[in-house]
């Protein structure tokens, strides 16, 4: 992976080189704004690492340059603040994600990679929590490599869930994915569906949680 | 002393304090004038119809007979008695006294007189006040009984009547005056009111202005003696203006350097840890990596508190029920780990979900610092709950918890600035309630912590701000 750092802090910088060549890494590290535009149109790197407080040319200005060029380098930027405002405003701007100073190194590492892989169009639209996999192309869930028989209304309940594994799913969320057009559903409908699930998912490294006041959850045991 | 105390009054009173004394010394004075003038005016009258007393005896005087003899005018008398409302007495007398008739000892004019002038005196008669016309005419034929060549005649009356007249003319006098003493402290007063108007209502306006509100004071409408005032509050105003934008920028440029040292220490922390190569060194760099990782805690906290200071609120439309629900993602993963039941109260999010005013991120802020001291303080295995609401005047963000509560005598100073719960032995800056205070207050509420409404043990940390929240902030 061939990263382009624009970061005008000097000791960040240099430390920040450091570590991720030590993961393996690339990286070209640029700390002013002007100097990075014109690498960029260059091109040549698989992802951007962006701070917005660059001498020369601001960091917004580099992005907005980036995306005008109707370059796709997906962009990764370093925020000292960390408001939900800040966040809208900056993926409005055209960035793939962000992170808040101060981040740790290993999230710093699983993002690049994640936007490299979405960005090579190889993440599998495969969805899978521990050992159940949603094959949704067959419409089939796999649990630890065996297809596992569920009805159509279990089986719609699960694909919501896994589809925002890690996320609670209120009842009247589930309601409005599954029973869509349906009149008068009773919340204890889900609550059924999902005890039924549960037997379903016992002891395979995988369970749905229930987060009191906030919905349903799936997630690894 | 007096002088200070007088700068200090209101207007109004130093007014009052000024204009008493001199209106009451100007009233007296005048009061003593038209008492003088009154009796002219009485004496001037009356001497008349004295002279005229006198005039008449002089016509009757007759020497023909070679002694001096008058017809009095009787009648003249009683009509002239009438009118005096006291006793007349008449003297007619030589000028050398040698023949005199009438009452003998009434006294003599204090001037020689000049014959055909009449002189007015007052003097005592029988201890009564009397007014006497004193004539001298020439004698037509020389008297037997003296060498004489003019008659004196005198003519007295009591003076009771003509002290009647003037007492009563200058009581009314005094009945005018004090009207118009009263009438004039009136008119100041009401003047001096009607002036102080514009400073008056000025004075309303600014005591109602928003804690926060630096919009300079409206300058049009304003009369020409309050205007420099306004004018120099009004550069008060940019003044204060000018000193919270550098305060903002400050604690903007401190968060910018900060984080970026903080980030530094980060990166070099972890890096030295995939580099370690003994384990007395990776557990240093790890006690290292965590005492940063609190360090940028405190540093978080300071400048959420910082900016919940300084910020200009971003009044906005907020999902309470959202902003609960993001907030518990947030911590979702420490309570777990401590084995905290971390929940939201069941309210069904499909048809409660009040839509409240307020700046999102502060209020995000401040809830997210109340449910991680929940999570933090609360023993493992407890329960922690959010809670939304929203009645009549307010919207409230809360969290409940079941750990060991706060003894009352602690519940006021907690929410100050670093101080922490006496009971609680976790490490904590003890920011978190204040800020979360702070922001409260940013939004025209407050911070509130209360024991749990159903008795149990726990604290109910709760934030309230106002529906006319907006208003307040201006």
């Amino acid at each position: 992976m061939h990263v382009l750092l624009a970061e005008d802090e000097h000791t960040l910088g240099t430390w920040l080189c450091k570590a991720l060549e030590r993961l393996g890494i690339q990286v070209e590290w640029i700390s002013d704004g002007k100097l990075a535009d014109a690498a960029l149109r260059q091109g040549g790197h698989d992802v951007l690492i962006l701070d917005l407080g660059l001498p020369g040319l601001a960091g917004e200005d580099v992005l907005l340059r980036l995306r005008a060029r109707d370059q796709r380098l997906p962009t990764l930027v370093l925020t000292a603040r960390n408001s939900p405002s800040d966040k809208v405003r900056l993926l409005n701007l055209g960035a793939d994600d962000f992170l808040a100073k101060p981040f740790d190194l290993s999230e710093l590492e699983a993002r690049l990679h994640a936007l490299v892989r979405r960005a090579r169009g190889t993440e599998h639209p495969r969805l899978a929590c521990g050992g159940l996999q949603l094959d949704i192309g067959k419409k089939q869930f796999l649990l630890q490599g065996e297809a596992l028989a569920l009805t159509p209304r279990e089986h719609a309940v699960l694909q919501v869930l896994i589809q925002h594994s890690g996320e609670p799913m209120s009842k009247r969320q589930i309601i409005d994915r599954v029973f869509s057009g349906e009149r008068d559903v009773h919340p204890e409908a889900v609550e059924v569906l999902v005890h039924r699930l549960r037997k379903r998912l016992d002891r395979a490294g995988v369970r749905i949680t229930t987060l009191r006041g906030l919905g349903y959850v799936l997630e690894e045991v | 002393m007096f002088w200070k105390k007088f700068r200090q009054a209101p207007l109004r009173r130093s007014l009052v304090i000024l204009l008493l004394p001199i209106l009451a010394g100007v009233t007296a004075a005048e009061l003593w004038m038209t008492d003088h003038d009154a009796l002219d005016a009485a004496n001037a009258a009356y001497d008349r119809s004295l002279l005229g007393a006198v005039k008449s005896i002089a016509g009757n005087i007759s020497t023909a007979s070679g002694g001096l003899s008058v017809e009095l005018p009787y009648r003249m008398f009683e009509f002239f008695e009438l009118t005096a409302s006291g006793p007349v007495h008449f003297r007619v007398a030589t000028s050398d006294g040698l023949v005199e008739l009438g009452s003998a000892d009434l006294p003599a004019p204090p001037t020689r007189l000049q014959p055909g002038v009449p002189a007015f005196y007052d003097a005592v008669y029988f201890g009564d006040a009397v007014r006497l016309a004193a004539l001298l005419t020439p004698v037509a034929q020389p008297l037997a009984q003296s060498n004489a060549q003019t008659v004196l005649i005198q003519v007295a009356e009591s003076t009771q009547s003509r002290q009647i007249f003037t007492r009563r003319f200058v009581m009314r006098s005094a009945l005018r005056d004090a009207l118009i003493f009263g009438l004039t402290l009136l008119t100041v007063f009401a003047a001096v009111t009607l002036a102080l108007g514009p400073l008056a209502r000025l004075a309303a306006q600014v005591r109602a202005r928003k804690p926060h509100d630096l919009t300079p004071i409206a300058q049009d409408a304003l009369s020409a003696d309050v205007a420099p005032l306004v004018l120099a509050v009004n550069q008060q105003i940019r003044n204060t203006q000018e000193l919270m934008t550098r305060q903002r920028q400050f604690v903007d440029d401190a968060s910018h350097q900060l984080r970026t040292h903080l980030t530094t220490l980060h990166v070099q922390a972890e890096h030295a840890l995939r580099e370690a190569e003994s384990d007395p060194v990776r557990r240093t760099l790890q006690a290292l990596r965590l005492e940063i990782n609190r360090a940028t805690h405190t540093t978080n906290q300071f400048l959420a508190l910082a900016r919940s200071d300084a910020v200009v609120l971003a009044w906005e439309e907020v999902d309470l029920a959202g902003l609960v629900k993001d907030v518990a993602l947030a911590v979702m993963a420490k309570a777990r780990k401590r084995g905290i039941d971390l929940g939201v109260s069941s309210h069904d999010a499909a048809h409660a979900t009040p839509r409240a005013f307020g700046d999102a991120d502060l209020l995000r802020e401040a809830l997210l610092n109340l449910a991680s001291n929940a999570v933090l303080y609360t023993p493992e295995g407890g329960e922690v709950t959010m809670m939304f609401a929203a009645d009549a005047d307010h919207w409230s963000l809360g969290v409940t918890d079941n750990g060991p509560g706060i003894s009352s005598s602690h519940l006021g100073a907690l929410g100050q600035r670093f101080v922490r719960s006496d009971t609680r032995s976790v490490a904590g800056s003890g920011l978190g309630l204040a800020i979360a205070r702070s922001i409260a207050q940013r939004h025209g509420g407050d911070l509130s912590l209360e024991a749990r409404a159903d008795g149990a043990p726990g604290l109910h940390a709760r934030i309230w701000w106002p529906r006319r929240g907006r208003a307040v902030e201006g």
